[in-house]
């Protein structure tokens, strides 16, 4: 009698958990989410108002386009896996609900991947429209952060080739610029922190519509750079690459530069890349000393020249170093120009020189405009590839 | 009343689960920016003081609850008075604790849901867990413990590409003021409210490691919690400075070669295990202590009631979570004072004077 009891009530209380298990009031289930792959956000044409706009997959037309005859093209558009929705409001928040007059679904934003920005919108300030991203906690931190040259929208309705999903095709160029290291790789985490920075100037990619062909495709080169949280301009690839170099950021890439006897090409491909920048302090002022250690291999030689030889390799390593530095050079005259400390050298002595930042900070400015940068640039030129000489006959 | 004895390396773990409780959720020491691991580490050694004095009051009575001992000391009526004031304090901190779990679950996860659906949630297993007995929560603790302990050591190995140990430079950059005010919060929440364990040490298998196996329990809590917050600066700069919960948002980060990623709630799990487990010993502790004061044959039956003014305080508590981080900033700090070293200190100096020591 008495197990009985206890059986029933075991029974019975098993009866109650399972009311809270089956899920309660933040249920979502999967087909009544809109699962937002990027989001764009523009100004909208009157003044105050900004428009949003959401890259959402379609699951259903992935599956029947990667079994089928693959993407059909839209004119010119996303095509037709994703669907690009827009909302209006006076803030991205509003504009995001807002697009419940146009959407079955309720936006979800757990998986989106890129945040674009319209060149407008992002001259005007990009804090107040990054505080939903880093407050809510759908969006996540790791989503990268892109400037459009024009509207937020192109880019979002613009279709990546051998991606399904245009937005994630985005995310994954910017993951690739390793490769080249002409954009730089800002996710939103980033962008946060250099927003948050007494003096470090915030960086995006730089990203735009080109069209070729009738054919319209999205470019990521290049990067946006800010003052306080304002678009003041941007570096191009070059100055983009020297950036790199200063903060340690490149993954690989082509250097290239004339052979040395001056008639065509050579193209060193950087394996690694280690850069040091030490503040140095010289007779009152200070000198922000930057080191780079570089090794490459010979990637590729349009002159007729026979390189591999060891007064050649020795060569072109000078003349390496010396296209590495210059690119340095460029983003620094650049970034002074711009007064947009884009690479937390003011950061970097709050660091390291608590005291001298001291007296620096009030007029970090000005001082930055004026800060001496030396650049030492090393590089080592350790294998040819697989050929020793260039297509040529033997002289 | 209590028959159940636990070994005193369960007391340790169970020690580490309650000082973790919601400081994973609000990490200590946060006003002092970067250097909160700094202020965490003062804040440990001030609460070691605190530690010596209910550990020594507890070594003078041997086989006494705080509850108890206050009993003896104070007299009948006066002891009725301070142990009331005691027990208010367990069940206060208590609703807190069930506050700041419900709040991480609506701001972070459930925005819509109810807090106090979370609330009752926590306070029903915590019932079950208290009326087992002591062996039952502190034998759980030690499993949650590890769990925990693995969970985060391989989230750490994870951090290591994320991490920029620059960004914790320059050390000491906190006014002096600011970083001792900070650790002196540090002491008060987590490291003090251990006081708890007055209520617990007579039942240690062998009450004379008691104060050994606290402060092995608060050491390790301490350091982890130490961690913990180098950790989150580390990983996530000046963003973890305007995060509510860097800890949690920390965890967003992990991203293994974009397969190991959204690990976050592997964490939230841990938080939402450690909270249950202080709110347990709280609660254990209180209907313990009510049952002591009124001298009752048994404190079972009281458990439940208990929970349901913990959660009826946690309702009142504050208004908005604003409001929470003010008092857990400015009053806090001093209105705990009172229970964690006024009391204890008060009750042991007394009892120098007015009782002879039993041993």
């Amino acid at each position: 009698m008495l197990i009985s009891k206890r059986f029933l009530a075991l029974i019975l209380l098993s009866g109650l958990f399972m009311l809270p298990l089956s899920g309660c009031w933040n249920r979502r289930e999967l087909e009544t989410l809109a699962i937002v792959a990027g989001v764009g956000i523009d100004l909208g044409e009157e003044p105050g108002t900004f428009v949003v706009t959401a890259q959402i997959i379609k699951p259903e037309e992935i599956m029947n386009s990667s079994g089928g005859s693959g993407k059909e093209q839209g004119q010119g558009g996303a095509g037709n896996t994703v669907w690009v929705a827009e909302g209006t409001g006076r803030s991205p928040f509003e504009a995001i609900r807002n697009m419940v007059s146009v959407s079955t679904r309720k936006l979800y934003f757990p998986h989106n991947q890129v945040i674009v920005i319209g060149k407008e919108a992002a001259e005007q300030g990009i804090s107040p429209l990054l505080d939903l991203f880093v407050r809510d906690p759908e969006p996540r931190l790791s989503a990268f952060v892109l400037i459009a040259e024009g509207e937020a929208s192109e880019v979002l309705d613009t279709a990546v080739e051998l991606s399904s999903v245009p937005a994630l095709g985005i995310a994954q160029i910017v993951e690739a610029q390793r490769a080249q290291s002409v954009s730089p790789r800002v996710d939103l985490l980033g962008v946060s922190n250099r927003l948050l920075s007494k003096t470090t100037a915030p960086i995006a990619s730089s990203v735009h519509v080109r069209e070729v062909k009738g054919q319209k495709s999205v470019h990521v080169e290049g990067a946006a750079v800010f003052t306080g949280d304002k678009l003041v301009g941007g570096f191009n690839r070059d100055e983009t690459r020297g950036m790199l170099w200063i903060t340690d950021e490149i993954g690989s890439g082509t250097v290239q530069f004339d052979c040395p006897d001056g008639s065509s090409l050579v193209i060193l491909e950087v394996i690694r890349s280690n850069t040091q920048s030490r503040l140095i302090e010289r007779n009152g002022s200070a000198t922000m000393q930057i080191t780079v250690d570089v090794t490459a291999n010979l990637g590729s030689q349009m002159c007729m020249q026979t390189l591999s030889e060891s007064e050649m390799i020795a060569q072109l390593e000078k003349l390496g170093s010396e296209a590495i530095a210059s690119s340095i050079m460029a983003a620094i005259s650049k970034a002074k120009e711009l007064q947009a400390d884009v690479f937390g050298f003011g950061d970097q002595i709050h660091r390291e020189f608590p005291k001298i930042w001291r007296e620096l900070e009030p007029r970090w400015q000005q001082a930055f405009g004026e800060l001496d940068i030396e650049v030492a640039v090393r590089t080592k030129v350790r294998r040819v590839s697989l050929t020793t000489r260039p297509l040529v006959p033997d002289k | 009343m209590e028959k159940g004895r636990i070994p005193s390396t369960q007391l340790a773990s169970l020690v580490i689960a309650f000082v973790l409780g919601s400081s994973l959720l609000f990490p200590p020491g946060g006003t002092a920016g970067h250097d909160a691991w700094l202020a965490i580490m003062l804040g440990l050694a001030e609460a070691l003081v605190f530690v010596l004095i209910y550990t020594h009051l507890a070594r003078r009575f041997p086989n006494h609850t705080i509850v108890q001992i206050i009993d003896i000391v104070f007299g009948r009526y006066l002891g009725k008075l301070v142990s009331l004031f005691f027990i208010w304090y367990l069940l206060h901190l208590g609703s807190l604790v069930l506050g700041n779990l419900a709040v991480f679950m609506t701001s972070a996860a459930l925005q819509e849901t109810p807090i106090i659906f979370f609330t009752i949630m926590v306070a029903l297993v915590a019932v079950y867990a208290v009326t087992g007995g002591i062996e039952v929560i502190s034998r759980s603790s030690t499993l949650l413990v590890t769990l925990l302990i693995l969970a985060q050591g391989l989230g750490l190995i994870f951090h290591v590409p994320n991490m920029e140990l620059s960004r914790l430079k320059p050390v000491l950059e906190a006014p002096l003021d600011k970083l001792l005010w900070a650790g002196h919060a540090a002491a008060t929440f987590p490291f003090g409210e251990t006081i708890v364990f007055a209520m617990i040490i007579p039942y240690l298998n062998k009450p004379n490691q008691a104060r050994r196996s606290v402060v092995r329990g608060l050491l390790i809590a301490g350091l982890f919690l130490a961690i913990l917050s180098a950790r989150n600066a580390a990983v996530l700069g000046p963003t973890a400075g305007i995060s509510l919960y860097p800890s949690f948002v920390a965890e967003t980060i992990i991203n293994i070669g974009r397969v190991l990623t959204r690990v976050e709630i592997v964490a939230g799990v841990g938080f939402i295990t450690m909270a249950f487990l202080k709110v347990a010993v709280l609660l254990y502790g209180a209907s313990l202590g009510v049952a002591q004061m009124l001298k009752l044959p048994r404190f079972e039956p009281i458990v439940v009631p208990l929970a349901m003014l913990m959660i009826a305080l946690e309702r009142i508590n504050f208004d908005n979570v604003t409001e929470n981080l003010a008092f857990s900033r400015v009053t806090y700090p001093i209105y705990a004072l009172v229970f964690q070293v006024a009391i204890p200190s008060l009750t042991l100096l007394l009892s120098y004077i007015r009782v002879p020591a039993r041993r």
